[in-house]
């Protein structure tokens, strides 16, 4: 690279302080209302998932019976479940309260530092932190704010809340605040009806602390058989981490009641031999899949962040895929629960399954370093797809200073970072990219794993575009993995040679559609009429050469299902063709379907009857 | 590139931090290519603001394969050249030296820039338009001569061509001042 462009790559700018603020209040402000918009009424609220956690019920039962014994609290109740508030109190003039919460006490008899707020009259009406506590108290700046919204405001500016130096809130100019409580909770308050001499509080408290993982635990469990009762446990409940042995009474139940039977007694999920081999079902379980390499890279905060907004309740089967890695599965129990689960084995003879999972807990004692484990086999994918991501990039400045050339082999010491990933390149990548260059296909396969690949679980495959894709046994013969490197670049030359016509057609369709714009609708008599239009002329030169064109005499007016084009080249293998239509769209018409548009690899000079 | 890949996915679940850190992570970068194409602080700001907020707006509907960095370069290209193209038909000029109106206050700044950056940003408002977004597109966002030809509509040969003539024209501009 000569000076003129490392200046230029290295010609930048910072935003001011205010500047990066000033955006990205606008910003988060877009976002909020669009979540807002986008939560099932109070589908995902705090209070709903409270409420179904088991542990809660007594604890709010508790501080229902000592709020109302308080002093100066009238009604301490749970929010309404269709509400998205957790606490509500009516807190009168002098009278302090503790979010956290605990309860409430007239501020004339002490001022211990466990209370948060507390209710004045100055302004119409007052919402003080307690003066000279740890408190912070910070309010929304944006106008009409709703308590979604300001909920997700809260926990964007948690750590900057240390900073504020606000001590009140006027109910008369916003009615929202977020608090730091004397634990060190993040309460989001709303001030509902208020006058000088009280005011109903609505609030949900949270945890400011990271997430973290629990251990992990490796379980087994015996595949349910209606026929066949087992004594051993064959469900789990993940949120206490009970496994369960289904007694033959529940087995001889109806599915209704079956399931019904499964959820009274808080299971998550039950192992059982599906048509596919052994796997586990959800209970009401909310399920992802990821790639198996994850196990060791998705910090818990991740999966929270993940999980906290899915809802969907997965009925497909977490399979146990032999002799493949296996996908790692985030999931949401009904009661809230989240964590990650992976397959581990399956026993035929013994009808068992074995898995591993490891809950997210909101007050793990490890940070978020101390949750990626030793485990070979993630780290070992996980470094393989970071070094071909590595190995990606290195190739594209290679081509960006070779005429957009690959390089012939990857025996070029510059194309690796460190000599550790030299040599794992040479011993453990097969490359493919030889001759390739960057116009051709970006989904090109240009290297993988083949030390990954000898295992026949599944290897990474780095594409030409640089993005790395974990390919599994299930999909080696669409890139032609299993036959090795000729397989490869065969899948490669076949690949490259779709995308271009799917392009080139699509491309001609955008030129037609011009030529009819200017030409009252009318399609032209030939190629040769819209020459320009198509632009390059590499693409015009191999348009003519490999494409029928048939739209001769057609109007846009007629039947956008009339076929315009097609790729004969493609249509003389066998294997079917691209088409382009009269409303402009590109589709691969399979061979079975080619005579539903009378495309029988012979050319057609004359316009097509519509699909029958 | 990972991270990038989760990012991608707990902004498309809705997660606010991802795109905070979505933010934080490119906001320098996506406004040094914006002045790259301006030299224009404040318009620059403008169209990063745009980027991010229309990025914001989209999040559950969010679908991206590609480069989210060269997805967001790209942006700002279109949005870059959109206001090109709108102030060349209000007769603006982009040169060094030709900035807004004076007014009775100076504004606020709201980029820094070393004196050598705007030396070279000063340099590439010089050039013709379609030169100053082929030397962008490459240098900065990192992209392929055959993405930059499908977005200018040109030939791989003519954006080869314009690279070139970029280049050396900035040679000439520059020479000696780095």
């Amino acid at each position: 690279m000569g000076p003129i462009e490392s200046a230029i790559e290295q010609a930048n700018c910072k935003a001011t302080d205010a500047t990066r603020r000033q955006i990205w209040q606008d910003v988060a402000g877009r976002l909020r209302p669009s979540q807002a918009a986008r939560q099932p009424q109070g589908g995902d609220c705090l209070w709903r998932v409270l409420m179904k956690t088991r542990f809660v019920k007594p604890a709010i039962a508790a501080v229902v019976l000592i709020a109302a014994l308080a002093v100066g609290v009238e009604t301490f109740r749970p929010g309404k479940a269709a509400k998205t508030h957790a606490f509500s109190a009516e807190v009168r003039a002098n009278t302090a309260l503790d979010l956290d919460p605990r309860a409430a006490i007239p501020l004339r008899q002490a001022r211990p530092e466990d209370f948060d707020v507390t209710w004045d009259g100055e302004n119409g009406g007052t919402l003080r932190i307690m003066p000279g506590s740890s408190l912070r108290l910070s309010t929304p700046s944006w106008p009409e704010p709703e308590w979604d919204d300001v909920v997700g405001w809260a926990h964007s500016i948690l750590a900057k809340m240390q900073e504020s130096t606000a001590t009140s809130v006027s109910a008369r100019e916003n009615r929202f605040a977020a608090i730091l409580t004397s634990e060190g909770n993040l309460a989001v308050v709303q001030i509902g009806d208020y006058d000088e001499s009280k005011a109903r509080l609505q609030w949900q408290v949270e945890s400011t602390a990271l997430p973290g993982y629990g251990p992990v635990q490796v379980v087994t469990l015996a595949c349910v058989d209606p026929n066949k009762p087992s004594a051993q446990p064959c469900a789990i409940d993940f949120d206490t981490g009970r496994t369960i042995v289904i007694p033959s009474q529940a087995l001889a139940l109806a599915p209704e009641g079956f399931l019904s039977w499964l959820e009274q007694n808080g299971i998550d999920a039950i192992a059982r031999i599906s048509d596919e081999g052994g796997c586990l079902a959800g209970v009401g379980l909310v399920l992802q899949t990821w790639e198996p390499g994850l196990w060791a890279a998705i910090p818990a905060l991740g999966i929270r962040d993940a999980m906290t907004r899915v809802s969907y309740q997965s009925r497909d089967p977490i399979l146990f895929r032999e002799g493949q890695y296996q996908f790692i599965h985030p999931f949401k129990t009904r009661e809230g629960g989240m964590g990650i689960l992976q397959m581990r084995g399956m026993d035929r003879s013994g009808q068992t399954v074995q898995f591993r999972y490891r809950m997210v807990l909101e007050d793990a004692p490890a940070g978020i370093e101390g949750e990626i484990q030793d485990d070979a086999e993630s780290l070992q994918l996980l470094q393989s797809a970071e070094w071909l991501n590595r190995l990606g990039r290195s190739l594209l400045i290679y081509a960006n200073q070779n005429e957009d050339r690959l390089p012939e082999s990857l025996e070029i010491r510059e194309l690796a970072d460190s000599e550790e990933q030299y040599q794992w390149m040479v011993k453990d990548v097969e490359y493919v990219g030889a001759g390739v260059t960057c116009a051709q296909s970006p989904s090109l396969v240009v290297a993988y794993d083949r030390t990954l690949l000898a295992k026949g679980k599944g290897t990474n495959v780095l594409f030409l575009d640089s993005h790395i894709e974990f390919v599994g046994p299930e999909k080696f013969a669409k890139y032609g993995l299993s036959g090795g490197v000729e397989s490869v670049m065969q899948k490669n030359a076949e690949r490259d040679r779709h995308d271009r016509s799917q392009s080139y057609l699509d491309r001609l369709g955008r030129s037609l559609r011009i030529y009819g714009n200017q030409n009252k609708d009318r399609l032209p008599q030939s190629l040769e009429e819209i020459r320009q239009r198509i632009g390059r002329e590499d693409r015009y030169q191999w348009i003519v050469e490999n494409v029928e064109y048939l739209g001769a005499g057609l109007m846009f007016s007629q039947s956008p299902s009339l076929v315009v084009a097609y790729d004969r080249t493609l249509l003389a293998t066998g294997r079917g063709t691209y088409v382009l239509f009269l409303d402009s769209h590109v589709e691969f018409i399979e061979p079975k379907r080619l005579s539903q548009y009378d495309l029988s690899g012979e050319p057609q000079n004359a316009p097509v009857t519509p699909p029958k | 590139m990972i991270e990038d890949e989760l990012l991608k996915l707990r902004f498309k679940l809705g997660s606010e931090d991802a795109l905070r850190r979505i933010y934080e992570k490119y906001l320098d970068y996506l406004l040094s290519v914006a002045m790259a194409f301006l030299n224009d602080a404040p318009a620059s700001e403008d169209i990063v603001h745009d980027v991010f907020v229309s990025l914001a707006q989209m999040a559950r509907q969010f679908q991206l394969r590609g480069n989210l960095k060269h997805y967001l370069a790209t942006c700002v290209a279109n949005r870059a050249r959109d206001r090109l193209r709108a102030g060349k038909r209000h007769g603006d000029r982009l040169a060094a030296g030709a900035g807004p109106e004076p007014q009775a206050e100076p504004p606020e700044e709201t980029l820094i820039c070393a004196e050598q950056t705007q030396r070279v940003y000063d340099a590439l408002a010089q050039l013709p338009d379609e030169q100053r977004e082929v030397i962008v597109l490459r240098i900065k966002a990192g992209m392929k001569f055959r993405q930059i030809a499908e977005m200018q509509d040109a030939s791989f040969v003519a954006v080869q061509a314009r690279y070139r003539r970029g280049i050396d024209k900035l040679r000439s501009i520059l020479n000696g001042r780095l």
